[in-house]
């Protein structure tokens, strides 16, 4: 038994699904065996990581692993520890016929200001023997210096054909049946990010080889803190005790942090049955408490604050 | 990782810590109900001296179904007529006898609740199984007619070599080395309430496997008297002047003054706008006490102390002659557990990270929430998936 996400990670460009322009821009360059630095901008699931990983298979084939250096910029700890690790990895030279390694630098945009123009530095530093690949959730925080020095490809949140396609060939691999509107709620929970719903669906086949609504429902039940919702009614409501002890649950129990709960409670805003004019007070809150804890306060404070603040905008 | 007060929470009688003749006045009041001569007690005593418990160790003891309301799950008389009277009435569903726990019912709120009260007394007067209730303190107006009603159990302070032993039994199963006196001191501190040394004990234990009587100062109770006057000048009055000026004098840190606040301000201050006013206050303070560690501007200090005290001071709209018990923060443990969890989950996503080629942030939100719910439906596929990732 595999994780799925990798099993059915596609091997090839062709594999990719929902890019295709990108994939057969891409191609192109692979005709030629070369490339300059790219930069992939998009939302997670929608095929970066493997884009970058099938370029080097495409290139190096059955080494393509050992000319291939992932590093993750929000897991590597500042910039001086990414130029090591690259400096490391560039000494040795590359197959004879391709006369470069690829870098791949996973959630690029995770780096400060600072430090993207120190990785500028180094991408002109290695420019003969490196490529790097960045990828990033959204292209604007990317230094316009890096931009330019890279072909820039948008990969767009999977429609939801690809999504049921892919879907589909899993369940016909692992024996299992499903009912067309259960993939669709697979899909409309994942939003487009493959990744979420694979594992979604993995989840699902550890209970039954029937994949039906219920199942899925039951997985994003579990999966997904239905509490968010509760929450904010109960603070509308006035029952801020009530509100603040479920919140501490979410966050003690689920392992939230403090924006991940902001970033869900705004989500879940726009979904309420209250008045337009409430709603975008309780946004405006979200924001300026967004803003407190990027900047480093303490979460639990802020958020029965935020809460507080919900309960008194309702009333009014 | 679970609260300790939890995984060593009593299953039998015999394991209550020192509360022999409560005890034994419970269990006969059960065993002889409905030949008894009233038809509820109010078991009673200071926080955490395991009144709940006792009530949850007989009822898993004796096989007995348990029904557990807490007293805030319903604020009113028809709260009380839907959640509580049936369950007084119908058969269990087990076929056995039954137990009602109404725990807390000093938290029924305010004057909304004096119905409340009424019908918890009705149906003490009709209900076919024995009713348990309990409350710090049986002495309060609010529960004056309920008390009539009730056979009165009252609990003591655990005593501090009780408390010791408690402690030691558990540092020897979590394997954590100790100082025989530092337990004590751990123990003396508590003052008779077992669940907040279990909690400190838990919070060092996080720390250090390996406790000594220096560690214990950073946690003692000594302090708590100051916090506790801190909180009286501020809940109770509007002199700004001198509720400064004990904050002044107080020698622990703001944050964790701050905490006190958080958990007290919910019982004290009940209007929507004292809330959002008391709050806004108190995460301002807390942003200023972040700007002092950036801006290395030890000024702000004072506009986080001012906001604190004299902030959440002058939010109330009314004096408030209501007693209220002060409870220590809980928040402090949970947030321990919570930042141990977060710490183990972020050390395995670092491990498996490199194999599914995702960033522990990404890790979190797409892939760990599935991996429990294969584990906990079906373990033998999550251990298939775990060796094949190298967890």
């Amino acid at each position: 038994m595999e994780v799925w996400t990798e099993k059915y990670r596609p091997k090839k460009l062709e594999g990719i699904r929902g890019q295709d322009d990108i994939t057969s821009r891409l191609k192109a360059f692979m005709k030629s065996r070369s490339f300059p630095h790219l930069l992939f901008a998009g939302p997670a699931g929608t095929g970066k990581t493997t884009a970058a990983l099938a370029i080097s298979r495409e290139i190096y084939g059955e080494d393509w692993s050992d000319n291939i250096l992932e590093l993750n910029a929000s897991d590597e700890r500042g910039i001086n520890v990414v130029r090591n690790k690259i400096k490391d990895f560039a000494r040795t030279k590359a197959l004879e016929d391709v006369p470069f390694k690829v870098i791949y630098l996973d959630e690029s945009d995770a780096l400060t200001k600072e430090a993207q123009h120190a990785l500028r530095r180094i991408m002109e530093d290695y420019t003969h023997t490196v490529r790097f690949i960045l990828s990033c959730n959204y292209s604007s925080k990317i230094i316009s210096p890096i931009q330019s020095r890279c072909a820039v490809f948008r990969f767009k949140p999977l429609p939801k054909e690809s999504v049921v396609e892919i879907l589909n060939k899993i369940i016909k691999n692992e024996d299992l049946v499903a009912e067309q509107e259960a993939l669709e709620l697979i899909y409309e929970v994942s939003e487009g990010d493959m990744r979420k719903a694979e594992n979604l669906l993995q989840a699902c086949a550890s209970v039954t080889k029937n994949v039906n609504i219920k199942a899925v429902t039951e997985v994003v039940g579990f999966a997904e803190p239905q509490e968010i919702e509760k929450i904010i009614k109960l603070s509308i409501a006035g029952r801020f005790t009530d509100a603040k002890k479920k919140l501490t649950e979410v966050m003690v129990g689920y392992g939230l942090s403090g924006l991940d709960v902001v970033k869900q409670i705004q989500k879940q805003i726009w979904k309420l049955n209250i008045d337009d004019s409430i709603k975008i007070k309780l946004i405006r809150a979200c924001g300026e408490y967004e803003f407190r804890l990027v900047e480093g306060s303490n979460e639990f404070i802020q958020l029965a604050a935020m809460l507080a603040e919900f309960s008194l905008i309702a009333k009014k | 990782m679970k609260p300790w007060t939890k995984k060593y929470q009593p299953k039998k009688l015999s394991d209550i810590a020192g509360q022999t003749k409560a005890v034994w006045q419970t269990k006969s009041f059960i065993n002889k109900f409905p030949k008894t001569k009233k038809t509820a007690i109010l078991l009673h005593g200071q926080a955490g001296v395991g009144k709940t418990s006792i009530v949850q160790a007989l009822a898993s003891e004796s096989n007995t179904e348990l029904i557990e309301l807490n007293a805030s799950d319903f604020r009113n008389k028809a709260g009380v007529l839907s959640r509580l009277e049936p369950a007084t009435q119908q058969a269990s569903l087990f076929g056995g006898g039954k137990i009602i726990l109404i725990d807390e019912i000093d938290g029924l709120a305010g004057n909304k609740d004096r119905g409340g009260i009424a019908a918890i007394i009705n149906v003490i007067k009709n209900t076919k199984f024995p009713i348990i209730c309990t409350a710090n303190d049986p002495y309060i107006q609010k529960l004056k007619t309920l008390r009539k009603y009730c056979e009165l159990i009252k609990l003591n302070k655990v005593r501090t070599s009780t408390i010791t032993k408690f402690l030691k039994n558990i540092c020897k199963s979590e394997k954590i080395k100790y100082e025989e006196k530092a337990l004590k001191k751990l123990a003396t501190a508590a003052d008779g309430d077992l669940r907040a040394a279990i909690n400190d004990l838990q919070m060092i234990a996080d720390q250090k496997r390996n406790i000594n009587l220096q560690d214990i100062i950073l946690w003692g109770r000594e302090k708590e008297e100051n916090v506790f006057n801190i909180l009286k000048l501020v809940f109770k009055s509007f002199d700004i002047e001198q509720a400064l000026e004990a904050a002044n004098n107080f020698d622990g840190d703001l944050d964790t003054l701050i905490l006190w606040l958080d958990e007290n301000i919910p019982k004290e201050y009940k209007k929507r706008s004292e809330l959002a006013e008391s709050y806004n206050y108190l995460s301002r303070a807390d942003i200023f006490l972040r700007r002092i560690m950036r801006w290395q501007h030890w000024r702000f200090l004072l506009y986080a102390q001012v906001l604190t005290v004299a902030g959440v001071q002058q939010s109330k709209e009314g004096t408030f002659p209501r007693f209220v018990f002060h409870k220590r923060p809980q928040l402090l443990l949970k947030l321990y557990i919570r930042a141990a969890k977060l710490r183990k989950m972020r050390g395995l996503s670092q491990q498996i990270g490199d194999r599914l080629h995702a960033s522990t942030k990404r890790l979190m939100n797409s892939f760990w929430p599935y991996y429990k719910y294969i584990k906990e439906k079906n373990p033998d596929m999550a251990k298939q998936l775990a060796y094949s990732i190298g967890l």
